[in-house]
């Protein structure tokens, strides 16, 4: 049944080549997989509905060429973006390293009131970078921390849904409305997925 | 060797100055003349629509390897190609030929803008296997492709190697890549053909460094095809994205009827 949702955000996905993002995109929106290892070409954005108890949420996923970085990332992508998905490849220390300068460009672009997830793609795969490296550059960059892998799905519509949570409380957080994911502002909310659970605290952000 | 303009700026001489073209005195309290910013020359307005394109740029005048106009480096270096295209080249096909999505994963940002520094500084002298990650090397040598003021295919062909590449025609969209690539400045030519060159050897390798001709394309279009920043808006240029990389994956699959064997 389509419902109209109550609420569009804007996510964008970025971070080096080769990390994942459109896989990430299309695990979500379609569940599969491919493995071609085909680069994205130019900018595409899907829509994807959300049904939560809470209400109906519709996130516009940008997608980007990570290619780019230095000149051909419009401004305009950037521009009024809720939540930015930040991608690193946990089997590649370099693409962490990279974190801390597409942080800058972010704040650069899109200012400050862009909430930030940190996800660590394909730990599907044999890593090189632990879950603790990932996890203090996140509390360095204050950004929302999760390792996905797009590959088996672990974990993806966990970082799409707790991304979507964090928007909403701290939306209805600037209109002074009650939370209606029953998360009062300024506490932490749990995501849990198959073996760890991970806490977000909502005010830090 | 290969011609070179000059690049004059209007200029104010303290003493007194003569003309290194016609000899005669250059009048005037303010602006007398102009200067060639790369090699010097110091000559009327008048005159230097006069002067010969032969103009040796000087090392006191350029200080820097990134961001410099290709003619000029190699004109002040008396190289055949940009040194820092060889160099690169010369080590990714040392060590990085089977690596898995070279020049598509980026090195580690901070050591490429390293690397480009120490290119600026020490050119031919710069230790490549100081840095080990090979994705290093391939990162400096984008950027330096990027930061040409002039694209290796230069922004006045930009539309004819758009539109060449949207020929459905196989032998038609060769012919006018072709036509399109013999309008190139010496300099320019040379160096596209040498790196396409290049990028063909690690596209035979496809199987191992998963870089197809047509994923180089996606990954070199835009650094070599850049559109012409004025007279273009976002949305035109949005548009181009498949056929810059269509221009670069023909060029690249067609290396030898577009360039011969090398």
């Amino acid at each position: 049944v389509a419902k109209t949702p109550d609420r569009i955000f804007k996510v964008i996905l970025v971070g080096d080549s080769n990390v994942g993002k459109s896989s990430a995109i299309q695990r979500f929106c379609f569940n599969t997989f491919s493995d071609d290892r085909r680069p994205t070409l130019d900018i595409t954005f899907q829509m994807k509905t959300i049904v939560t108890a809470q209400g109906v949420t519709s996130l516009q996923i940008w997608d980007s060429a990570g290619q780019e970085r230095f000149r051909s990332v419009p401004r305009l992508y950037f521009r009024k973006a809720d939540g930015v998905m930040l991608l690193y490849d946990v089997t590649n220390e370099t693409s962490l390293k990279n974190v801390r300068s597409w942080i800058s460009n972010i704040k650069e672009s899109a200012g400050n009131n862009a909430v930030i997830m940190l996800l660590g793609n394909k730990v599907d795969k044999q890593r090189t970078v632990t879950w603790e490296e990932g996890h203090a550059v996140a509390l360095q960059c204050k950004a929302v921390f999760l390792e996905i892998s797009a590959k088996s799905g672990e974990n993806v519509p966990q970082a799409f849904e707790a991304l979507t949570r964090i928007l909403k409380e701290r939306e209805e957080g600037d209109m002074g409305i009650p939370p209606s994911t029953g998360t009062p502002l300024g506490e932490t909310i749990e995501v849990t997925s198959n073996n760890r659970t991970e806490r977000f605290d909502v005010a830090r952000l | 060797q290969y011609e070179k303009e000059h690049h004059y700026k209007s200029h104010t001489y303290r003493g007194l100055q003569w003309c290194e073209y016609c000899g005669n005195f250059m009048w005037g309290i303010i602006q007398q003349g102009v200067q060639c910013v790369d090699c010097g020359l110091n000559v009327h307005k008048q005159c230097a629509k006069l002067v010969p394109n032969d103009c040796q740029p000087a090392l006191k005048h350029i200080h820097h390897v990134f961001g410099v106009d290709l003619t000029t480096l190699v004109k002040l270096h008396s190289t055949q190609r940009p040194l820092v295209v060889d160099m690169c080249i010369a080590e990714i096909e040392k060590r990085g030929m089977d690596s898995e999505g070279i020049y598509r994963i980026p090195g580690f940002h901070d050591d490429v803008i390293e690397l480009k520094a120490a290119f600026d500084q020490l050119g031919t002298e710069v230790n490549m296997t100081a840095y080990e990650d090979v994705n290093t090397i391939a990162g400096a040598l984008k950027l330096y492709l990027r930061e040409l003021p002039v694209p290796l295919l230069p922004y006045r062909l930009y539309s004819r190697f758009i539109n060449a590449a949207k020929i459905s025609h196989e032998n038609g969209k060769l012919d006018a890549i072709r036509m399109a690539l013999s309008a190139t400045p010496g300099a320019h030519f040379e160096t596209i053909k040498y790196l396409i060159q290049h990028l063909g050897r690690v596209s035979e390798r496809s199987n191992e460094n998963q870089m197809s001709a047509h994923n180089l394309g996606i990954v070199f279009g835009p650094t070599l095809l850049r559109a012409p920043e004025n007279d273009v808006n976002q949305r035109y240029n949005l548009n181009d994205t498949q056929f810059q990389q269509e221009a670069i994956a023909s060029m690249i699959g067609y290396r030898q009827h577009l360039f011969g064997l090398g």
